[in-house]
């Protein structure tokens, strides 16, 4: 039986319907159609399908889809846009963290968010951030590196 | 794929109406870091989800003079550093800070990590070695079962249909003598434990042992009580001899995991004989510290 499901996504609102044994990810992806949330393992261990829920990182792939309804997630798409990158973006392209880049927007949603927490996070810290978001093609050095660049500006400013 | 249903009950009587309404059909979704999975995957195929999301009174943390009280739905992430305010979760909130990765500990619930019962589960290891218990409550009463009597094997609870697991209790002990620890093992951060050793000690001035627990994760179905290695340690000075050695090889002696990809039998079992010694070694300091 399909339920409902509103959902504010990078501002905008949107209205699907899911069945209750959808995940947020499928509402995402298949219903609302922004494919920038990735899926990879499906089974809650590599976190390319990460997204932020009232500015909680979640696993969108570990969630059902109406446990969401009414609440609002930001996604890749809500960071930057290709004329207009996030500054973690611009750092990520800079620093080299971008491989075949699967991992790469949840990524991202976990480093903003560890930047929203924390402004100056040491290395430890920021590597910790990552224990949910594998990167099979091991960008962790350059990507560890571009976040500590953004957390250096701040401190310069 | 069976027609599916999901209601949202908002009270802990409403869910367990609608638990006993639809019987065996119904499941209920807490954190659903488990439950997206399996019914993604129509590993289990309920005609009606019980989302107990809304349900209020689930979230708090509470203490008496008796122990502690942990409502099921509070989340992982909100565990850790809990022991500032309650210190006899120490062992609990240092466990919890290696569950799996921030993003799913922050809608994973305790109430429904102790459900899953899975056998490598670190939360019920360490509530087994801090002798807790839980609140079933359903249409027709409520009960309170320990954990140990409530983990029936992996993945198998005493739940029945139509009852809500609704809190934690975990009794208090003397802080001045006594104290829990937990040491896990993995081979990459966010897996689960390959082993997990939970001990609990309770020492007399003297350093003789009054009371001892010690719980061995992941080496049968449910947590495993290490009798043997107990019986080492009561009522014997347990400080500056070999007793703590003894235990972790009379622990490991008295497992029989079975071996996968991860790890093999032996490898298993030289780690309860390695995270027995740690992990009691770190409850004495505490408690003599
Ligand atoms: C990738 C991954 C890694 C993990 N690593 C670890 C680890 O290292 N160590 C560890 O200990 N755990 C680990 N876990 C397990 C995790 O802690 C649990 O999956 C999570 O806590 C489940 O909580 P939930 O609230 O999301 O439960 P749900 O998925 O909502 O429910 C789980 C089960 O419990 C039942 N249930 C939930 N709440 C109640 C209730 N109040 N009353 C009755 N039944 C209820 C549900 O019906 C279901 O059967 C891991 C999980 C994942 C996905
Ligand atoms: S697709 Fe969600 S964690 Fe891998
Ligand atoms: S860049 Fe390829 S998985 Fe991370």
């Amino acid at each position: 039986m399909k339920y409902p499901l509103s959902l504010t996504v990078n501002d905008e609102n949107y209205d699907v319907l899911v069945e209750p044994y959808h995940t947020l990810m499928d509402a995402i992806r298949d219903g609302i159609g922004l494919t920038g949330t990735k899926c990879a393992c499906e089974d809650g261990r590599c976190g390319t399908c990460t997204v932020l829920i009232d500015g909680q990182l979640v696993k969108s792939c570990l969630m059902l889809g109406l446990q969401a309804n009414g609440k609002s997630v930001t996604t890749i798409e809500g960071m930057g846009s290709p004329d207009a990158l996030h500054p973690l973006q611009a750092a990520f392209l800079e620093h080299g963290a971008v491989q075949c880049g699967y991992c790469t927007p949840g990524m991202l949603l976990t480093a903003k968010q560890l930047l929203d927490e924390n402004p100056s996070p040491t290395e430890e810290d920021v590597r910790s951030a990552f224990v949910g978001n594998l990167c099979r093609c091991g960008v962790y050095t350059h990507a560890t590196e571009a976040i500590l660049s953004i957390a250096e500006e701040k401190e310069d400013r | 794929m069976i027609d599916c249903h999901y209601l949202e009950p908002t009270t802990v009587s409403e869910a367990c109406a609608l638990l006993a309404e639809h019987g065996d059909g119904a499941k209920v979704v807490a954190g659903g870091q488990q439950m997206s999975l399996l019914l993604r995957n129509g590993l289990i195929q309920p005609s009606h989800l019980i989302s107990i999301q809304h349900v209020s009174g689930l979230e708090d943390i509470a203490e008496s003079a008796d122990g502690v009280t942990i409502g099921a739905k509070v989340t992982l992430n909100r565990l850790i550093g809990v022991d500032n305010a309650h210190p006899t979760l120490r062992a609990l909130s240092r466990a919890v800070e290696d569950v799996a990765d921030q993003q799913i500990r922050n809608f994973a619930t305790l109430g429904g990590a102790i459900c899953e019962a899975h056998p490598a589960s670190d939360i019920n290891v360490v509530l087994s070695t801090l002798n807790a218990s839980v609140k079933l409550v359903s249409a027709s009463g409520e009960r309170v079962v320990s954990i140990d009597d409530f983990v029936t094997d992996a993945f198998a609870t005493a739940v029945r249909p139509g009852e809500l697991l609704t809190e934690v209790v975990v009794p208090s002990f003397d802080l001045t003598s006594a104290a829990a620890a937990y040491r896990r093992f993995v081979l990459r951060a966010g897996d689960y434990s390959v082993v997990g050793v939970g001990t609990f000690v309770s020492l007399d001035g003297a350093g003789s042992c009054q009371d001892v627990r010690i719980v061995v994760g992941n080496c049968s179905g449910t947590p495993a009580q290490a009798q043997e290695a107990e019986g080492r340690l009561k009522g014997h000075n347990i400080v500056g001899n070999n007793a703590l050695a003894d235990a972790g090889d009379l622990a490991a002696a008295h497992v029989a995991p079975s071996g996968d990809p991860m790890a093999s039998s032996e490898y298993k079992i030289d780690l309860v004989n390695v995270l027995t010694r740690e992990a009691l070694a770190e409850a004495v300091a505490l408690a003599t510290g």
